[in-house]
């Protein structure tokens, strides 16, 4: 089976074209499957955490995945990030210090993940954001990976990637799994079955956590007041529920197909000088 | 009252990372056989470089079913935290008072929404 990808950037219709690829793509066994890249003009690096998942789902069911038709300068990127690694390509150097490469880890590997956040956000990597910020912001997203941790009992693991855009001064960093999304999460949780626009709503609500018998559910809260402060943006798809906030203001609209799992985008604005300590007064 | 018991975090969870649900309860249940022992309790964060809600939820969250924010702080000393960390640990213990405060408050809110859908 030949598929093509179309633009894929940070933002709806982005999301739109992958979900719309991995309901063509989810059922598939034991098949070939050609991903053509020949009509994608811009795929944003952050974005193979998602597609990640779809095409890692797709292996699981043992199809074989390869890529054709990517132009020179998406194979760059995507070579700097190591994404086409699995797909034959090698790897290229980033010289510039601009990516934090796309991995793949269990859900126990929370010192690993923060590890590999530490490293690639510091020194070589994200030359514009402060010492402070980089504090705030890889605490940010640890709060993203445990939360994984807690809603997706993801068998395939997490999937994470990030890139710096020097020109418009952002840093994108994207967490993608592969579980059963906040509608899954609340149902294992809850015993009830809610759309995923509600489930959506749930989620983010001040205190609202699936942990059985224990406190929780301040880590979103804590990374939206992040993102506020900082004029940054965060997108959230879960099952077929997409939602934006920026200080542009907060949207949430339903996706045609769902996403098996869910995906946390976080854009940081790397200009901004200020710290806010996440959980500190100035939230 | 007794010289504090040091429980030094990174030298319970083996890490200076303090990002996981999983080494917050170890360092609960560390502090949990100090209490019952009537023991005060000084919880060194010196050596943490990242410390998340999370872990605290885990770690001292839990305090709140049993004790009131107060009664925590009169027995808990919390020491050696960085930047913004105390004001993180005030976030999570402010909203484990309010989670036990009525643990099955989202459970009602998602019935009522299914109720409605009905």
């Amino acid at each position: 089976m030949k598929t093509e990808i179309s633009e894929i950037r940070t933002n709806w219709q982005g999301f739109e074209r992958l979900v719309s690829l991995n309901a063509e793509v989810e059922d598939l066994l034991f098949e070939n499957l050609e991903l053509d890249f020949s009509t994608c003009p811009w795929f944003a690096a952050n974005m193979s955490a998602p597609l990640g998942v779809i095409l890692a789902r797709c292996a699981d069911g043992l199809n074989d995945v390869t890529v054709t038709g990517v132009h020179d300068e998406i194979v760059k990127i995507l070579s700097k990030n190591l994404f086409l690694r699995n797909y034959g390509y090698p790897p290229v150097t980033d010289v510039n210090g601009t990516v934090v490469p796309f991995k793949r880890f269990d859900l126990t590997d929370g010192r690993y993940f923060a590890s590999y956040v530490n490293q690639y956000t510091q020194g070589k990597g994200i030359p514009e954001m402060s010492p402070l910020l980089r504090r705030d912001f890889n605490v940010a997203i640890g709060e993203l990976f445990a939360n994984a941790v807690t809603h997706s009992a993801s068998r395939l693991g997490v999937f994470a990637c990030g890139q710096y855009f020097p020109k418009t001064q952002c840093f994108d960093f994207c967490l993608a799994d592969a579980g059963g999304g906040f509608v899954g999460a609340i149902k294992r949780a809850f015993d009830r079955e809610i759309d995923s626009v509600k489930a959506m709503k749930f989620c983010l609500g001040d205190g609202f956590t699936t942990k059985q018998n224990e406190p929780g559910g301040l880590g979103l809260k804590l990374i939206k007041d992040f993102i506020r402060l900082n004029r940054g943006r965060i997108v959230i798809v879960s099952n077929s529920a997409y939602y934006e906030f920026s200080h542009k203001g907060e949207l949430i609209q339903k996706l045609g197909d769902p996403f098996p799992g869910t995906c946390i985008n976080i854009e940081v604005n790397t200009a901004d000088r200020s710290s806010y300590c996440l959980g500190g007064e100035t939230l | 009252m007794s010289t504090p018991i040091k429980i030094k975090v990174a030298d319970v969870i083996g890490s200076n990372l303090a990002v996981s649900s999983e080494d917050g309860g170890a360092v609960f249940e560390k502090i949990q056989i100090a209490l019952e022992a009537r023991q005060a309790v000084d919880l060194d964060f010196t050596g943490i470089d990242m410390l998340i809600s999370a872990f605290l939820n885990a770690a001292v969250g839990k305090l709140v079913e049993k004790l009131s924010i107060e009664e925590i702080h009169q027995r808990v000393k919390f020491t050696g935290m960085a930047d913004g960390d105390p004001e993180l640990l005030e976030k999570v213990l402010e909203n484990a008072r309010r989670y036990y405060a009525d643990p099955d408050r989202f459970r009602k809110l998602l019935e009522m929404e299914a109720s409605d859908e009905e």
